[in-house]
């Protein structure tokens, strides 16, 4: 993961552009590139049906590589494709299976894959077969160039941790010479189902430090069912380390909230990490996607985009015990960033195309945003979700544009007013205009959208740039 | 303290605290720019002193407190004395594997037999060797928690008694090695010669750094091999007395005023009796000082009452040692023979009596008597020929038979005060905060004349925000109060902040509280029998808890005198019983059906008769099976406890919640609760609980549940009962089966903000400690009624995240001294939500 955040930063500079970096590249010869380049992640929603606490690695030799959680919980199995989008069809192999009796013979969980020194490494959590829920870390090792060759596997063993409990969710992560594991655990001082605990490895399946509690479910936002801090996911950008975890009961209270460590900090210092108070990524029922969580990151094909994947589901109600409701889907959408240098994670956006942002060009730096039923522009803020917007084609080469986080509003001009509501789109037709385009009024040719005083009005066209 | 409170606290007025007042008038919001508290010195008045005793800790074997704790002993059982009797997983090679190497053989059982070591030494190892030559065959042990800790370079000094029949020397190797058997020391060699009892001891010194060493014990050759006592302990303890280094050195940071000791609850439990033929060697004993000194290999052994083995190894020596080391006053507890503690019976035998005073005046002589009396000889010959210098003595623990417990405690007090008339006998209130038991002692002792009444509680941090004002009321002329166990129940910031509060009061009340101590002080974290507690530990680390932390910040800062003040600012007024409705049960299956919640007038606003499933219950806590069953909605599993589900949101502020309810099967009855906020607090009307005994309305907040009203109640398998309980705002009537059971008010003001002063002679010091339990932060005018303060002060600032807590992963909470200024006669300060301050002004 170390040498990808390199790379990535030295095609970045270092903090995150907003979305407009992406159009740097070369799709700029042939003018304004297509939204989906712009958006850079597959739209495909749900990318792989009924895959919880979904795994991608970072793109190794040309290939992403995929795992997660089946329904069974009973195998571990993986999936690898030259694209992201590519793994929603690509066979997915089983590269291991549960034993009949004794341990890992129970729940088989949120396996994640990592590359260490040229090795693959699958780290997942199992229950015994006589009591499923006996949940332990444990790692197989494959020295072979493809993980999804179930030949390669073999058992290194059990993670050992201080004390003896309920532990799982391991991820692993380089950083500043040394090799961490980040985990979820039960403590017995802590009335709760699981921490948040990190340690030095001393090897890839043992720890050479004691352990550092980094978070436990204090907030009611990580207490809803059950009190769970689990699925961490480590996220180096912007001089801090960013660890994404999941919450509360596996249903729709399911959620994520976010610990940021300064890069330079000791990590292994309970002091060093910073929890945001309120969840940042949590159920839309707007959207329709319940449960949003155990989260793991990758980066998509240009490189430099980041990915959010994680699962959720398209209901609220469940019958019966969530854990074995089995319509957690992978989903992936992209992970923006502040100027601050701080993820932007919006909603968990629901099905439809690629997602722009729009900026006028006259204040590049700034974002076109709802506010309740109308259209602002203002500097980025902290919530992404009100900034993005899909162009839907109404196949008259004509678009309606539409709201992500209320999906049943539209940008409609009413009366000469903008507003962002729920009667019939207004249509409207996209003209490139230097790196950005004109958005003219589908039926007045002489109106097009227009940037005025910090907010969306019609009139003479401003350039809006799609980030 | 008392295993099953909630049943001992069953007898308690029919609402909750009264509100004896706030912190003065209850304000709307301040205007804007006037300050959310004020606090005001009185210029003239003098407040009470504050004793150098005035805070202490409580140690009593509970949690592995001596064992696998504070006393430094590594080798579990040693002595080869734990039996079913202690603990049913026990017995006579529990902590111990029989095993040999290079061919070694033989067979190790432990023999109760005329070949012990002495007569209170019972029980012994016997190796019967068959070794071949080379072979070696022994034992070996695994101490506590993860194993035997050593660090590389410490010496540790093992000695085993040892007898054996070989004619010819049996060599015994002691190997210390890691789990994996690798060495973590030398191996040292004894030899034993003779079948005679004799102590052998060798140092040994560690090469490695281990938490999970194993300590075997190895003989070579044939015969038959005994061997008793075996120890290995560190040469690095606290002062060179025995004890574990690291936690003496935390309990020592506390500046303790006293030690209470021994107990607690294994005070006064069990038998009376002693450890002898006659009463044929009794285990689960109460606490018998005789029992624990001397030579350590010639002290009894007990079962503890907490459910474990305790050696005796620490004893009243090294009680009386520690609280020397500490600078501490002693303070034992004597049983009383009446038992508290849930066994709640009287030991009708007065000859009994008579020896367990005479050995309670023994126990004084034991501690002041001089170096030529009996007793005193004992203290000299175990090294400490000068007297402890024991002022007060403790007659009793929790005791819930008060006419018993007071008659003996009298003779206890009599007997005293004709021998030793300086010494101050403690009496006690029982095992709760207030009833009847609570009653009935308080007006014996004072009509009696006691000195001084031991009161115990363990309550919820709601409970000790609303009590700051307790010991206002008391009577400055009756006994004084030795608070000797308390904790709001839960181990995180928000408990401490709460207990810090309640602590602003003790002090303000230091004329009637001469003494308090936060309860437990330790707990082995692989061996809990009750938490919260304040000190934790393994076998090679340790750490405090929030309430540690905050017990450190206020015994450190008492000051001399109180400096009296009053505050001014808003407080949390009761409010009406809204929220979720919720169902439960524990241990118990039962249905519930025809649920309703009504306005006064009729107006529903909500029912559920399960006709269409029920999805609008949802779980609060993920326990039970729950499912709609023949039209009502039952819990199936009769193990689970509190499966707890909750339905709507009830504003309304007066409504009638109704309801049918039948029991299935299972050990208790009903919970149903109303006014179910997110936050977790909740009333519930327990139903045949405590075993289908008694009922009770609970009030559940901050991780304790305590018990509103309570009175005697079952419930009978396969009844429907018609439930039905009525909320008028804080007032709640409840009917079962169409009578009432029973109703009570919920008028519990709470006090976030909380402050008292005092003044530190030796420095001049103005001691300001702020206590800010909310969520907001307090902007506090400070008047200091004229006395004059430099412009800088030091301060000291526990604050942090009020659901978190001190683990040994992590303890995120801990005290900031830092030096701020701006400090004047009057001046404003900001105390962070969810803190604690103490400001250390020099006066000028």
């Amino acid at each position: 993961m170390t040498n990808d955040i390199s790379r990535r930063n030295l095609l970045r500079g270092g903090l995150g552009v907003a979305g407009v970096g992406a159009l740097a590249g070369p799709a700029l010869d042939r003018g304004v590139p297509s939204d989906a380049r712009i958006y850079g992640v597959p739209t495909a929603d749900p990318l792989i049906e009924q895959r919880a606490d979904p795994f991608i690695t970072p793109r190794t030799r040309g290939r992403y590589y995929f795992t997660g959680s089946v329904p069974e919980y009973d195998r571990l199995v993986v999936r690898g494709a030259t694209t992201i989008a590519g793994l929603a069809t690509a066979t997915e192999s089983v590269v291991w299976r549960r034993p009949a009796t004794g341990p890992m013979g129970g729940h088989i969980w949120a396996p994640e894959l990592h590359r260490i020194d040229g090795r693959w490494y699958i780290y997942f959590a199992a229950g015994d077969a006589g009591d499923v829920f006996r949940i332990r870390m444990y790692v197989l090792e494959s020295a072979l160039a493809d993980p999804a060759d179930p030949a390669g596997w073999t058992l290194r063993g059990q993670v050992a941790t201080e004390w003896d409990g309920f532990s799982l969710d391991a991820t692993t992560f380089a950083h500043r010479g040394r090799r961490y594991l980040v985990w979820a655990q039960s403590e017995p001082e802590i009335a709760v189902n699981s921490s948040l605990y990190i340690a030095e490895m001393g090897s890839p399946w043992a720890l050479k430090s004691k352990p550092v509690r980094i978070a436990t479910p204090t907030r009611s936002w990580e207490i809803q069912g059950y009190r769970v801090n689990e699925g961490p996911a480590v996220l180096v950008r912007n001089g801090r380390v960013f660890v994404t975890f999941s919450a509360s009961a596996t249903d729709a209270r399911y959620c994520m909230g976010l610990l940021t460590a300064d890069a330079r900090a000791d990590l292994l210092a309970n002091a060093s990490w910073k929890k945001t108070p309120d969840p940042v990524f949590v159920t839309d029922t707007a959207t329709g996607r319940y449960g949003p969580g155990h989260n793991s990151f990758t980066v998509a094909e240009d490189g430099v985009t980041d990915v959010l994947v994680y699962h959720a589901r398209d209901y609220r109600d469940i019958v019966g015990d969530p854990l074995y409701d089995p319509n957690r889907h992978t989903r992936v959408q992209r992970l923006y960033w502040h100027p601050d240098g701080t993820p932007l994670f919006g909603v968990p956006v629901g099905a439809g195309g690629p997602i722009v942002r729009l900026s006028p060009a006259d204040a590049s730096a700034w974002f076109v945003r709802h506010d309740d039923s109308s259209l602002v522009v203002g500097p980025p803020g902290h919530a992404l979700a009100d900034t993005q917007f899909r162009f839907v084609a109404a196949g008259d080469g004509t678009e309606a544009i539409q709201s992500v986080d209320l999906p049943e509003r539209h940008v409609r001009v009413v009366d000469g007013v903008v507003r962002l509501d729920a009667g019939t789109p207004t249509r409207f037709r996209r003209l490139p205009q230097g790196r950005g385009v004109k958005i003219q009024l589908a039926d007045d040719a002489t109106r097009y959208l227009r940037h005025r005083n910090q907010t969306v009005v019609t009139g003479d066209a401003s350039v809006f740039l799609l980030g | 303290m008392s295993p099953s409170r909630g049943l001992l606290g069953l007898a308690v007025a029919a609402t909750l605290i009264a509100a004896t007042g706030g912190a003065a008038p209850v304000l709307a919001q301040p205007r804007a720019g006037a300050p959310d508290y004020t606090i005001t010195v009185d210029p003239a008045a003098t407040g009470p002193a504050i004793g150098d005793s005035m805070y202490g800790v409580f140690f009593e074997d509970i949690n592995f407190a001596a064992d696998g704790g504070l006393y430094a002993e590594l080798v579990r059982n040693r002595s080869f004395e734990f039996l079913p009797v202690d603990n049913t997983s026990y017995h006579g090679l529990t902590g111990w594997t029989p095993g040999g190497d290079s061919g070694g053989a033989g067979t190790a059982t432990t023999v109760n037999d005329a070949d012990r070591l002495n007569e209170r030494n019972r029980t012994y190892l016997k190796l019967a060797l068959t070794n071949p030559a080379g072979g070696r065959y022994g034992v070996t042990n695994s101490g506590y928690n993860a194993g035997i800790a050593v660090r590389r370079g410490a010496a540790y000094d093992f000695s085993v008694w040892a007898r054996s029949d070989s004619p010819a020397p049996t060599t015994v190797s002691v190997l210390l090695r890691d789990a994996a058997g690798e060495p973590l020391a030398a191996p040292v060699r004894l030899t034993v010669r003779g079948d005679g009892w004799a102590r052998y001891a060798v140092p040994v010194r560690a090469s490695r750094t281990s938490d999970a060493g194993r300590l075997s014990v190895l003989a070579g050759g044939t015969g038959t091999l005994r061997l008793d006592m075996v120890s290995l302990l560190p040469r690095d303890t606290f002062k060179g007395h025995g004890l574990r280094r690291d936690l003496a050195e935390k309990i020592a940071a506390l500046r303790p005023g006293f030690v209470r000791f021994p107990g607690g609850c294994l005070v006064n439990t069990g038998s009376h009796y002693g450890y002898d033929a006659a009463s044929n060697f009794p285990r689960a004993r109460s606490y018998q000082w005789k029992d624990t000194v001397g030579p350590v290999e010639t002290r009894a052994t007990n079962a503890n009452f907490w459910g474990y083995n305790q050696s005796y190894g620490l004893g009243y020596y090294e009680y009386f040692q520690f609280s020397e080391d500490l600078g501490a006053m002693p303070l034992p507890v004597v049983p009383a023979l009446v038992t508290g503690c849930g066994q709640n019976r009287a030991t009708d035998d007065p000859a009994l009596l008579r020896r367990h005073i005479q050995d309670t005046l023994d126990l004084i002589e034991f501690a002041n008597g001089p170096a030529s009396s009996e007793w005193g000889a004992l203290r000299a010959r175990m090294g400490h020929p000068k007297p402890f210098g024991l002022t007060h003595v403790a007659v009793g623990n929790e005791e819930n038979l008060p006419d018993a417990y007071f008659a003996n405690f009298l003779q206890f007090r009599d007997a005293i005060a004709a021998k030793y008339p300086g010494i101050t006998v403690v009496s006690n209130s029982g095992p709760d905060d207030q009833g009847a038991t609570f009653d009935t002692l308080w007006a014996k002792n004072k009509a009696a004349g006691v000195a001084m009444v031991d009161e115990h509680y363990y309550n919820s941090p709601g409970w000790f925000l609303g009590n700051n004002r307790r010991y206002d009321s008391y009577d400055r002329a009756g006994p004084k109060v030795f608070l000797g166990e308390y904790a709001s129940l839960d181990s995180k910031l928000f408990n401490s902040l709460a207990e810090a509060s309640y602590m602003t009061g003790l002090e303000r009340n230091a004329d009637v509280v001469r003494m308090a101590s936060y309860a437990p002080l330790l707990a082995n974290v692989d061996n809990v029998q009750w938490r919260p507690d304040l000190i934790w530990f393994d076998n090679d680390e340790s750490w405090g808890s929030t309430s540690y932390q905050m017990q450190k910040l206020f015994m450190n800062n008492v000051g001399d005198r109180v400096v009296p003040s009053r505050a001014t600012g808003r407080v949390v007024t009761p409010k009406p019983i809204t929220g979720a409705i919720g169902l439960s049960t524990w241990a118990t299956a039962a249905t519930y059906d025809d649920i309703k919640v009504t306005t006064p007038g009729g107006a529903v606003l909500f029912e559920d008769d399960f006709a269409g499933g029920a999805g609008q219950w949802s779980p609060v806590e993920p326990r039970g099976t729950w499912s709609v069953v023949d039209g009502g909605y039952r819990q199936s599993d009769t193990a689970a406890l509190d499966t707890l589900v909750k339905a709507g949101n009830i504003t309304a502020t007066d409504y009638d919640l109704t309801l049918k309810a039948t029991k299935q099967a299972g050990a208790e009855g009903f919970l149903v609760a109303f006014g179910v906020q997110d936050s977790g607090e909740l009333y519930w009307w327990n139903l045949g609980g405590w075993n289908n005994t008694q009922g009770a309305v609970q009030k559940g907040a901050g991780g304790g549940k305590e018990i509103v009203i309570a009175k005697p109640n079952s419930i009978a398998t396969g009844t429907t009962y018609d439930i039905r309980i009525e909320v008028r705002g804080t007032e709640v009537r409840l009917f079962l089966n169409g009578t009432e059971w029973g109703s009570f008010t919920d008028n519990q003001v709470t006090e976030p903000f909380a402050q008292v002063i005092t003044h530190d002679d030796a420095t001049g010091e103005l001691i300001v400690k702020v206590v800010n339990a909310q969520d907001t932060p307090a902007v506090t005018a400070i008047d200091l009624g004229g006395r004059r303060v430099a412009d800088r002060a030091r301060m000291t600032v526990i604050t942090g995240d009020p659901q978190e807590q001190n683990t040994r992963s992590a303890e995120p909470i801990q005290p900031v001294t830092t030096t701020v200024g701006g400090i004047a006669s009057t001046f404003t300060r900001t105390f962070a939500p969810n803190s604690v301050t103490f400001l250390r002004l020099r006066t000028k």
